[in-house]
């Protein structure tokens, strides 16, 4: 249905199956490349061939990386001791640029979803579990999303985590900064009121 | 575009952009409808958890009329059903519930059986000590409302009535049971006790708020889930996820 043809038209298409861009943006990038000087195109191609070829996960905490184990597995200057569990790198990389956490991670690389077939062996749960058992570890944080998904999964691991003697945490969920109690509904508000702390 | 309200229970709810959802609602007024909430994923935009799954919701929306995306106007909530999520076979029997739902009902299909029936349902894995026999009471009276109920008093054949003296079997492709003698030549089929059946048509005919006091014999709960998730894989033509999620949950633990 595009106006344009061959490999204009073919480059939109594939910037098109890219997460969170639609027919406009997908255009406007395509026009960009086409209109950039062709080292930069060059070197462009080349960082998606190299993302795909040197990327693998760190066979520790299942983060994406260039060696393994990872930078942050590797870091002693990091508490060993705490592990902050997350359902996807986007989640490590949010939780990394607080600059607050300065324990090590591990990354289920989804969540267990019923209605998406993903069930504990979809999910790197075995994983943390041998992790949990071999290693001196003091306290698990977890960090999945507070959706009815992040939350199950929150608490199947939870489970699971305590008949090995460890202390599991989870993060508090509930009124965003800049929300409003008085709107607030219910999940959410008692979510904040679980999450209290003393001032 | 004409504004609207319902209630509505989130059956399906999925990441559409950056900021936005896509969410699968079966609402009391309309059936089965599916919007699209802009910012939803933004926290400022006060969705909060009301786009959740199985969220039970009073839901105020814009819709051209045809079968495009509704827009998501607001949302307040009715019940949440918060104890669900706690539990992962809960988690599990509820996506079996929205699943079914979702994959037997067309769109824009308004069906008051059906949502009484999801909201009910819900409420009860919510609030008690969760059965496997609540999937098949779920099961038999959704396709009941559905008006794709098995026959289950008679041979489909033969009408012989239901008796201590016959046996008989379920056939999922002729969506019933028949009698040992015609039972002869069909494919398929499961074998299904008279204990079975008569329990099977309490679970279709009872008074809901009565529901829980229906205990299923051992057998009983073989029997009928071998021919209802049949039935029911006849009827879809796959399996649902959420079954085969259950089915590995239970494996595991
Ligand atoms: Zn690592
Ligand atoms: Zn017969």
């Amino acid at each position: 249905m595009s106006i344009y043809t061959g490999p204009i038209d073919q480059l939109i298409s594939r910037l098109k199956k890219l997460p969170g861009i639609g027919e406009k943006t997908a255009t406007r990038l395509a026009f960009y490349i086409l209109n950039s000087p062709r080292k930069e195109t060059e070197e462009l191609a080349k960082s998606l061939i190299d993302v795909k070829e040197k990327t693998s996960f760190c066979s520790v905490c299942f983060n994406f990386s260039d060696r393994d184990p990872c930078k942050i597995c590797q870091d002693n200057s990091r508490d060993s001791e705490t592990i902050c569990v997350v359902e996807e790198p986007a989640d490590f990389l949010a939780i990394e640029k607080t600059g607050n956490y300065k324990g090590k991670y591990h990354l289920l690389q989804g969540v267990l979803s019923p209605l998406d077939g993903i069930s504990p062996e979809e999910i790197r749960v075995k994983e943390l579990i041998d992790r949990l058992r071999n290693k001196d570890v003091k306290e698990v944080i977890i960090a999945t999303n507070p959706s009815v998904e992040g939350e199950a999964t929150a608490i199947y691991l939870a489970k699971l985590i305590k008949t090995l003697g460890i202390k599991v945490t989870r993060i508090a969920c509930g009124i965003p900064v800049g929300g409003d109690i008085e709107y607030a509904d219910e999940r959410t508000l008692s979510k904040s009121l679980e999450g209290r702390k003393d001032i | 575009m004409p504004l609207y309200k319902t209630e509505a229970i989130v059956i399906r709810s999925m990441d559409f952009s950056e900021s936005d959802k896509i969410v699968t609602f079966f609402t009391r007024d309309f059936g089965k409808l599916r919007g699209i909430a802009k910012g939803a994923k933004r926290t400022k935009k006060g969705f909060g958890s009301t786009l959740e799954l199985f969220s039970y919701i009073n839901l105020i929306f814009f819709d051209k009329g045809n079968l495009g995306l509704a827009r998501i106007n607001s949302c307040y909530s009715i019940e949440s059903y918060m104890e669900i999520c706690k539990d992962i076979q809960k988690v599990a029997y509820g996506s079996y519930f929205v699943e079914l739902v979702n994959g037997l009902v067309g769109e824009k299909e308004k069906n008051d059986g059906i949502f009484n029936l999801l909201v009910d349902s819900l409420f009860l894995i919510n609030y008690q000590k969760l059965d496997e026999e609540i999937a098949r009471i779920f099961e038999i009276r959704l396709l009941s409302l559905l008006g794709y109920q098995p026959q289950l008093e008679e041979c489909l054949i033969c009408a012989h009535k239901l008796s201590s003296k016959e046996k008989f079997w379920f056939s999922p492709v002729k969506g019933g049971i028949l009698c040992n003698r015609c039972s002869h030549g069909f494919k398929k089929l499961s074998s299904i006790s008279l204990g079975t059946l008569r329990i099977l048509l309490m679970a279709r005919d009872m008074d809901f708020n009565k529901i829980h006091r229906l205990v299923f014999s051992n057998q009983a709960l073989k029997e009928s889930e071998d021919a209802l998730t049949n039935f029911i894989y006849y009827q879809t033509g796959k399996q649902l996820n959420s079954m085969k999620f259950l089915k590995k949950i239970q494996m595991l633990s």
